[in-house]
């Protein structure tokens, strides 16, 4: 609050006097803060280990093991289930077509890494869009924009994505990129609006506002910083739960075709050769989907204890 | 509290309004139409796809068939007289008040487009099967969430609070339909302990719902039962263990929370019994918020029971309504839809309600 020079008569600031005791004094902004909590929070940290290790193998691997859907392998009619983990293949052979599985998860990673953060940055920002506006403006737009969010929520979303991917998505990865943002605002919505309403009425907005200070500087200095912490918890823990549903639909065939492998629609027909004794086709593409989801989860959670500076860490 | 609940009950019209558009927005969205399977069908007509058309009233406004199909309008109905039923009443009345029997407020769901039966009686079928995973799924993971819960707030800190947290995040980090894959691949493709699919062995039980699996029930409840319970197994253990995890950490909040008011320590203080303490007193009072968290957890029931079903074959409204999907049968799609939404706003009601109830500290006006 240096910039405001209140009736006070500041003392004159003269040439800085050495201080006699030895403590340095440095001044912290929030995300400076918040990057300190944040290091020392263990699980955060083996989170982000766990999620930027498979960031770095979907941006990475594909390189070497490059996947091209008309490059069809000559099965071997002898071993229809697919050969198990060897040096040639580390993650063994799929069934029937016989595709690498190591090749086909790490493209599988890079896919469905990419489907759930632009999902749920999509999300992110059409939710805080309508909740800023719900919670802002109130009356009549809240009523209309919340009867909406309550009316999605009152069917099971993965229903509804279910249907709009099978009948508009055409195997896409983009469209059914497209399709969980536009379906994944409803929480942030609900969020960012309680913020508001919960922040209009907090005494330190009132204090600025009797300082004189003016809206637009509420709206971006008191507002818009405290609401984008639990909007960025949101949105990190969102990414797994987008990278969930799109491995399910895919998996059943609804979502995105065979060309653009990701997690979910290579393990498409593993269910099948499970009887066959071919259990590595169904284990790794799924075991990297938990690996990202648990450091996601992680992140997510030290990243909420990091960005609240009531909790002790 | 009459006038609450009065107040609630009205509230939820609107939302079962969006709803209901939401629904039908879905079939306008869809590729095709009814009419689309006659495409390939080289002696069919246009005159003849004109007069399915008419007489399945696609041939009106989109206004107009969705009036219809929700139940305000009468499709036998002129003009304005299409808010008219066929007995001179409002026909969105209750059809035994004289309102009219089409549309889905008067349980009329259409028919199935591959099958031609009635919607209502498809689903009728596929009801008790997801009501039997979901119901004994939900008792198990209600159970095991209020052990561990209560158990990591006593203990907190310790190491099997830690266990906990792990056990929790590491089975909120499965995906659904990769778990049932997976004990699958264990107990029935590697140990062959138990079935990887369906809900009765088809070598020796009649299908199930048919009469002749009640009578095999009559005759041998006992060998029934074990069957059912065998296929059940895995199919709640996948339900159980990916589902556990939220209610598990909010009821271990809500213990702490619990545990520090001052009538835990007014109970300590006069000396009442630890094992006291924590169930009569604390327990009781942290699980007022899990009754309305239960509730709004259905719809991830209800969408958590699609990939178990579809894995495990078994025959609920999950699989039905992947199914439908997949044969592009709309009116069966819908209908679940419908049913869903349904029991998802009713719950929700009942939970607020429930809360009402049995939390004095809240006053509704």
């Amino acid at each position: 609050m240096a910039e405001i020079i209140g009736p006070i008569d500041l003392p004159p600031t003269g040439p800085a006097e050495q201080p006699d005791y030895d403590v340095q004094l440095e001044s912290l902004n929030q995300w400076q803060i918040a990057w300190r909590r944040f290091k020392r929070h263990r699980m955060a940290l083996i989170g982000s280990t766990m999620f930027l290790g498979m960031v770095a193998i979907g941006l990475i691997a594909p390189l070497f093991f490059q996947f091209d859907s008309y490059k069809v392998p000559t099965p071997d009619v002898h071993v229809v289930a697919g050969r198990p983990p060897s040096i040639n293949h580390l993650f063994g052979e799929t069934g029937r077509l016989q595709w690498d599985v190591l090749t086909l998860v790490v493209n599988g990673i890079r896919t469905s890494l990419l489907i759930g953060v632009i999902a749920s940055a999509i999300g992110a920002i059409i939710g805080t869009i309508v909740g800023g506006v719900s919670g802002y403006f109130g009356g009549w737009t809240d009523t209309i924009l919340m009867r909406i969010v309550d009316a999605l929520l009152a069917l099971p979303l993965l229903f509804v994505i279910l249907v709009f991917t099978k009948f508009l998505g055409s195997g896409s990865w983009v469209s059914v990129t497209i399709i969980f943002g536009l379906f994944g605002w409803l929480g942030i919505a609900r969020l960012v609006r309680a913020v508001m309403l919960s922040l209009r009425e907090a005494d330190y907005v009132d204090a600025a506002r009797a300082a004189g200070v003016s809206d637009r500087r509420i709206i971006f200095r008191h507002l818009i910083p405290n609401a984008l912490s639990p909007i960025i918890v949101a949105t990190t823990l969102g990414v797994a739960g987008v990278i969930i549903g799109e491995a399910f639909i895919s998996f059943l065939g609804f979502g995105v075709d065979f060309s653009t492998p990701t997690l979910g629609n290579i393990l498409n027909g593993s269910l099948g050769f499970i009887s066959q004794g071919n259990w590595w086709w169904a284990f790794f593409p799924g075991a990297s989907i938990v690996v990202i989801v648990l450091g996601i989860n992680f992140m997510g959670d030290g990243l909420r204890d990091a960005l609240d500076p009531r909790t002790k860490i | 509290m009459t006038r609450y609940i009065v107040r609630r009950l009205i509230g939820i019209v609107p939302t079962l309004f969006v709803v209901s558009l939401l629904i039908y927005s879905i079939l306008l969205a869809a590729p095709g139409g009814p009419e689309q399977r006659f495409a390939q069908n080289p002696k069919i007509t246009t005159a003849q796809i004109e007069a399915f058309r008419h007489r399945w009233g696609l041939d009106q406004p989109i206004p107009i068939q969705y009036c219809r199909w929700v139940g305000f309008c009468n499709p036998d109905g002129q003009g304005l007289g299409i808010f008219i039923s066929n007995h001179g009443l409002p026909n969105f009345l209750p059809s035994f008040l004289g309102g009219g029997e089409n549309g889905v407020l008067h349980g009329d769901l259409g028919y199935s487009s591959s099958s031609g039966a009635t919607v209502a009686s498809l689903i009728g079928a596929r009801v008790l099967p997801t009501a039997i995973l979901a119901g004994v799924s939900l008792f198990v993971w209600i159970f095991i969430a209020v052990v561990t819960g209560v158990l990591a707030a006593v203990r907190r800190y310790s190491k099997a609070d830690t266990a906990i947290t792990i056990f929790n995040y590491v089975g909120f980090a499965f995906p659904t339909f990769w778990l049932g894959l997976m004990l699958i691949l264990i107990f029935s493709a590697g140990l062959k302990i138990l079935p990887a699919s369906g809900m009765w062995d088809a070598r020796t039980v009649p299908i199930f719902g048919s009469p002749e699996y009640w009578t095999f029930f009559g005759h041998n409840p006992g060998g029934a039962l074990i069957d059912l319970g065998r296929h059940l197994i895995l199919p709640v253990v996948t339900l159980v263990f990916v589902n556990i995890a939220g209610d598990s950490r909010f009821i271990r909040a809500a213990m702490i929370d619990s545990l520090n008011q001052d009538y835990v320590r007014t109970a300590r203080a006069k000396g009442v019994s630890e094992r006291s303490v924590i169930f009569r007193h604390a327990l009781r009072n942290a699980l007022l918020p899990v009754v309305t968290n239960i509730a709004l957890e259905l719809p991830f029931l209800f969408a958590g029971a699609i990939a178990t079903e579809t894995i495990f074959s078994w025959p609920g409204m999950g699989l039905a309504y992947i199914q439908a999907v997949n044969g592009y049968d709309y009116p069966v799609l819908m209908g679940i839809l419908v049913i869903t939404a349904v029991v998802v706003v009713g719950a929700n009601l009942l939970a607020d309600i429930l809360y009402a109830v049995v939390d004095p500290r809240i006053s509704y006006g």
